[in-house]
Protein backbone atom coordinates (compact mmCIF):
# COMPACT_ATOMS: atom_id res chain seq x y z
CA UNK A 1 0.00 0.00 0.00
CA UNK A 2 1.28 3.21 -1.11
CA UNK A 3 1.71 6.17 2.01
CA UNK A 4 -0.94 8.82 2.40
CA UNK A 5 -0.30 11.70 -0.59
CA UNK A 6 0.43 13.98 2.36
CA UNK A 7 3.47 12.37 3.43
CA UNK A 8 5.09 12.00 -0.15
CA UNK A 9 7.65 14.92 0.09
CA UNK A 10 8.94 14.58 -3.38
CA UNK A 11 10.82 17.40 -4.86
CA UNK A 12 9.52 18.30 -8.46
CA UNK A 13 11.74 19.50 -10.57
CA UNK A 14 11.80 23.81 -10.62
CA UNK A 15 10.35 25.51 -13.73
CA UNK A 16 13.00 26.31 -15.90
CA UNK A 17 13.15 28.68 -18.40
CA UNK A 18 14.79 27.20 -21.30
CA UNK A 19 17.93 28.92 -23.38
CA UNK A 20 16.47 32.29 -21.94
CA UNK A 21 17.91 34.74 -23.73
CA UNK A 22 20.31 37.07 -21.81
CA UNK A 23 21.38 41.12 -22.59
CA UNK A 24 24.09 42.33 -24.78
CA UNK A 25 25.56 43.89 -22.10
CA UNK A 26 27.58 41.92 -19.80
CA UNK A 27 26.59 44.26 -16.72
CA UNK A 28 23.00 44.88 -17.63
CA UNK A 29 22.86 41.05 -18.04
CA UNK A 30 24.44 40.14 -14.88
CA UNK A 31 21.89 42.55 -12.90
CA UNK A 32 18.75 41.24 -14.47
CA UNK A 33 20.32 37.62 -14.11
CA UNK A 34 21.03 37.85 -10.52
CA UNK A 35 17.36 40.04 -10.04
CA UNK A 36 15.03 39.35 -12.64
CA UNK A 37 13.20 36.00 -10.74
CA UNK A 38 12.57 38.12 -6.98
CA UNK A 39 11.43 40.79 -8.72
CA UNK A 40 9.23 38.77 -11.40
CA UNK A 41 8.10 36.76 -8.82
CA UNK A 42 6.78 40.15 -5.97
CA UNK A 43 5.32 41.85 -9.31
CA UNK A 44 3.43 38.53 -9.77
CA UNK A 45 1.88 37.86 -6.56
CA UNK A 46 1.20 41.77 -5.99
CA UNK A 47 -0.72 42.22 -9.31
CA UNK A 48 -2.04 39.04 -10.22
CA UNK A 49 -1.62 38.56 -13.76
CA UNK A 50 1.86 36.99 -15.52
CA UNK A 51 1.12 39.36 -18.40
CA UNK A 52 0.81 42.24 -16.28
CA UNK A 53 3.71 40.87 -13.88
CA UNK A 54 6.03 40.63 -16.76
CA UNK A 55 5.19 44.07 -18.22
CA UNK A 56 6.18 45.33 -14.74
CA UNK A 57 9.62 43.32 -14.45
CA UNK A 58 10.46 44.68 -18.53
CA UNK A 59 9.44 48.92 -16.81
CA UNK A 60 11.13 48.05 -13.57
CA UNK A 61 14.35 46.87 -15.28
CA UNK A 62 14.35 49.37 -18.02
CA UNK A 63 13.99 52.12 -14.96
CA UNK A 64 16.32 50.94 -13.26
CA UNK A 65 18.99 50.72 -15.92
CA UNK A 66 18.46 54.45 -17.07
CA UNK A 67 19.13 55.85 -13.72
CA UNK A 68 21.39 53.41 -12.51
CA UNK A 69 24.63 56.65 -12.26
CA UNK A 70 22.11 57.61 -9.32
CA UNK A 71 22.12 54.26 -6.76
CA UNK A 72 24.37 55.37 -4.48
CA UNK A 73 25.03 52.16 -3.00
CA UNK A 74 23.59 53.59 0.13
CA UNK A 75 21.35 50.18 0.12
CA UNK A 76 21.51 46.54 -1.93
CA UNK A 77 21.09 46.73 -5.41
CA UNK A 78 18.61 44.22 -4.41
CA UNK A 79 16.70 46.61 -2.06
CA UNK A 80 16.51 49.68 -4.37
CA UNK A 81 14.88 47.24 -7.38
CA UNK A 82 12.77 46.29 -5.00
CA UNK A 83 11.86 49.65 -3.87
CA UNK A 84 11.48 50.09 -7.80
CA UNK A 85 9.02 47.26 -8.04
CA UNK A 86 7.04 48.06 -5.26
CA UNK A 87 6.07 51.75 -6.37
CA UNK A 88 5.74 50.68 -9.91
CA UNK A 89 2.90 47.78 -8.46
CA UNK A 90 1.24 50.10 -6.28
CA UNK A 91 0.83 52.64 -9.03
CA UNK A 92 -0.48 50.65 -10.91
CA UNK A 93 -3.15 48.67 -8.46
CA UNK A 94 -4.31 52.79 -7.61
CA UNK A 95 -4.38 53.44 -11.32
CA UNK A 96 -6.73 50.69 -12.01
CA UNK A 97 -8.90 51.36 -8.39
CA UNK A 98 -8.10 48.18 -7.26
CA UNK A 99 -7.68 49.59 -4.19
CA UNK A 100 -11.10 48.76 -3.31
CA UNK A 101 -10.41 45.14 -3.82
CA UNK A 102 -7.95 44.66 -0.47
CA UNK A 103 -9.11 44.04 2.48
CA UNK A 104 -9.57 46.19 5.34
CA UNK A 105 -9.46 43.18 7.90
CA UNK A 106 -8.88 44.50 11.00
CA UNK A 107 -5.48 42.51 12.83
CA UNK A 108 -7.87 41.41 15.49
CA UNK A 109 -9.77 38.85 13.13
CA UNK A 110 -6.36 37.29 12.68
CA UNK A 111 -5.46 37.01 15.97
CA UNK A 112 -8.41 35.44 16.62
CA UNK A 113 -8.15 33.21 13.17
CA UNK A 114 -7.81 29.41 14.12
CA UNK A 115 -4.79 27.62 14.35
CA UNK A 116 -1.45 28.07 15.11
CA UNK A 117 0.73 30.79 13.21
CA UNK A 118 3.52 27.90 12.53
CA UNK A 119 0.77 25.21 11.78
CA UNK A 120 2.41 23.75 8.48
CA UNK A 121 0.74 24.51 5.01
CA UNK A 122 -0.35 20.87 3.32
CA UNK A 123 -1.39 21.29 -0.35
CA UNK A 124 -2.44 18.14 -2.11
CA UNK A 125 -2.26 19.41 -5.75
CA UNK A 126 1.06 21.34 -6.62
CA UNK A 127 -0.67 22.57 -9.47
CA UNK A 128 -3.17 24.01 -7.88
CA UNK A 129 -0.71 25.82 -5.29
CA UNK A 130 -0.52 28.94 -7.62
CA UNK A 131 -4.11 30.05 -7.37
CA UNK A 132 -4.41 29.21 -4.06
CA UNK A 133 -1.35 31.30 -2.87
CA UNK A 134 -2.64 34.66 -5.09
CA UNK A 135 -6.38 34.15 -3.64
CA UNK A 136 -4.45 33.88 -0.13
CA UNK A 137 -2.41 36.68 -0.99
CA UNK A 138 -5.29 38.91 -2.23
CA UNK A 139 -7.73 38.53 0.96
CA UNK A 140 -4.57 39.56 2.90
CA UNK A 141 -3.88 42.92 4.25
CA UNK A 142 -1.74 44.73 1.52
CA UNK A 143 1.02 45.22 4.53
CA UNK A 144 1.07 41.18 5.57
CA UNK A 145 1.33 40.68 1.80
CA UNK A 146 4.17 43.20 0.68
CA UNK A 147 5.71 41.69 4.75
CA UNK A 148 5.09 38.07 3.51
CA UNK A 149 6.61 38.64 -0.14
CA UNK A 150 9.50 40.52 1.11
CA UNK A 151 10.49 37.96 4.11
CA UNK A 152 10.57 35.21 1.82
CA UNK A 153 13.51 36.34 -0.54
CA UNK A 154 16.24 35.37 1.95
CA UNK A 155 18.78 37.73 0.91
CA UNK A 156 16.90 40.46 2.35
CA UNK A 157 18.08 40.70 6.04
CA UNK A 158 14.73 41.87 8.17
CA UNK A 159 16.47 45.46 8.48
CA UNK A 160 16.36 45.99 4.74
CA UNK A 161 12.44 44.53 4.96
CA UNK A 162 11.39 47.62 7.22
CA UNK A 163 13.52 50.13 5.19
CA UNK A 164 11.34 49.10 1.96
CA UNK A 165 8.40 49.32 4.34
CA UNK A 166 9.09 51.97 6.51
CA UNK A 167 9.31 50.30 9.80
CA UNK A 168 12.09 48.80 12.42
CA UNK A 169 13.29 45.55 12.01
CA UNK A 170 11.59 44.84 15.20
CA UNK A 171 8.20 45.96 14.08
CA UNK A 172 8.87 43.28 11.32
CA UNK A 173 9.69 40.28 13.32
CA UNK A 174 6.18 41.79 15.02
CA UNK A 175 3.83 41.69 12.13
CA UNK A 176 5.57 38.81 10.65
CA UNK A 177 4.24 36.77 13.62
CA UNK A 178 0.78 37.84 12.36
CA UNK A 179 1.26 37.82 8.67
CA UNK A 180 1.91 34.38 9.05
CA UNK A 181 -0.97 33.87 11.01
CA UNK A 182 -3.44 35.37 8.95
CA UNK A 183 -2.18 33.61 5.99
CA UNK A 184 -1.96 30.18 7.33
CA UNK A 185 -5.77 30.47 8.43
CA UNK A 186 -6.66 31.99 4.92
CA UNK A 187 -5.07 29.56 3.06
CA UNK A 188 -5.91 26.58 4.86
CA UNK A 189 -9.84 27.72 4.07
CA UNK A 190 -8.96 28.12 0.68
CA UNK A 191 -8.92 24.31 0.35
CA UNK B 1 18.42 -2.30 -34.89
CA UNK B 2 20.15 1.21 -34.08
CA UNK B 3 16.85 3.12 -34.81
CA UNK B 4 14.53 0.55 -32.78
CA UNK B 5 16.64 1.03 -29.80
CA UNK B 6 16.83 4.80 -30.13
CA UNK B 7 12.35 4.61 -30.57
CA UNK B 8 12.70 2.34 -27.57
CA UNK B 9 14.66 5.05 -25.52
CA UNK B 10 12.26 8.23 -26.99
CA UNK B 11 9.14 5.94 -25.86
CA UNK B 12 11.10 5.15 -22.41
CA UNK B 13 11.99 9.33 -21.91
CA UNK B 14 8.31 10.03 -22.86
CA UNK B 15 7.01 7.70 -20.36
CA UNK B 16 9.00 9.23 -17.89
CA UNK B 17 8.47 12.36 -18.78
CA UNK B 18 4.76 11.71 -18.43
CA UNK B 19 5.45 9.93 -14.89
CA UNK B 20 7.06 12.70 -13.38
CA UNK B 21 4.39 15.27 -14.82
CA UNK B 22 1.49 12.81 -12.99
CA UNK B 23 3.95 13.35 -9.91
CA UNK B 24 4.22 16.71 -9.88
CA UNK B 25 0.06 17.11 -10.36
CA UNK B 26 -0.40 15.15 -7.32
CA UNK B 27 2.30 14.98 -5.35
CA UNK B 28 1.32 16.66 -1.44
CA UNK B 29 4.03 18.81 0.02
CA UNK B 30 4.30 20.41 3.29
CA UNK B 31 5.28 23.39 3.81
CA UNK B 32 6.22 24.83 7.60
CA UNK B 33 5.85 28.60 6.80
CA UNK B 34 4.01 30.81 4.36
CA UNK B 35 7.67 32.16 3.37
CA UNK B 36 8.74 28.64 2.55
CA UNK B 37 5.63 28.25 0.29
CA UNK B 38 6.07 31.28 -1.59
CA UNK B 39 9.91 30.20 -2.13
CA UNK B 40 8.65 26.95 -3.86
CA UNK B 41 6.09 29.00 -5.74
CA UNK B 42 8.54 31.51 -6.88
CA UNK B 43 10.80 28.11 -8.23
CA UNK B 44 7.50 27.56 -10.27
CA UNK B 45 7.08 30.73 -11.61
CA UNK B 46 10.38 31.60 -13.82
CA UNK B 47 10.93 34.81 -15.75
CA UNK B 48 9.39 34.26 -19.02
CA UNK B 49 12.10 34.65 -21.57
CA UNK B 50 10.42 37.44 -23.55
CA UNK B 51 10.93 40.04 -20.90
CA UNK B 52 14.78 39.85 -21.57
CA UNK B 53 14.16 40.02 -25.46
CA UNK B 54 12.01 42.79 -24.76
CA UNK B 55 14.34 44.63 -22.91
CA UNK B 56 17.38 44.03 -24.73
CA UNK B 57 15.50 45.79 -27.81
CA UNK B 58 14.22 49.00 -25.45
CA UNK B 59 17.57 49.04 -23.90
CA UNK B 60 18.76 49.06 -27.68
CA UNK B 61 16.11 51.59 -28.44
CA UNK B 62 17.68 53.91 -25.57
CA UNK B 63 21.26 53.49 -26.35
CA UNK B 64 21.55 52.85 -22.16
CA UNK B 65 24.76 52.12 -21.27
CA UNK B 66 25.92 51.75 -17.26
CA UNK B 67 27.95 54.57 -15.86
CA UNK B 68 32.05 53.39 -16.08
CA UNK B 69 32.30 54.17 -12.41
CA UNK B 70 29.26 52.32 -11.47
CA UNK B 71 30.42 49.00 -11.73
CA UNK B 72 33.87 49.87 -10.12
CA UNK B 73 31.25 51.38 -6.97
CA UNK B 74 29.14 48.27 -6.92
CA UNK B 75 31.80 45.85 -6.68
CA UNK B 76 33.60 47.97 -4.11
CA UNK B 77 31.26 47.50 -1.96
Amino acid sequence: MSAPAAEQLVEPPPATTPSAPKLDDPQLAAIYEEHSQPVYYVALRLLGDPTQAEDATHDVFLKAFRHLAQFKGQSSLRTWLYRITVNHCQNLLQSWHRRHMFSNADDALWETAAGPADSPLRVLEVKELGQRIQKTLDALPEEYRLLLLLVADEKLSYEEVGHLTNQTADAVRGKLHRARKAFAALFNQSA
Amino acid sequence: MNGKTKLTQQQQEQAETLQQQTAEQTTAREFGTAEEMLRFDSSQNPVPGQVAERLQQSVEREQIKPPQSWWKKLLGR
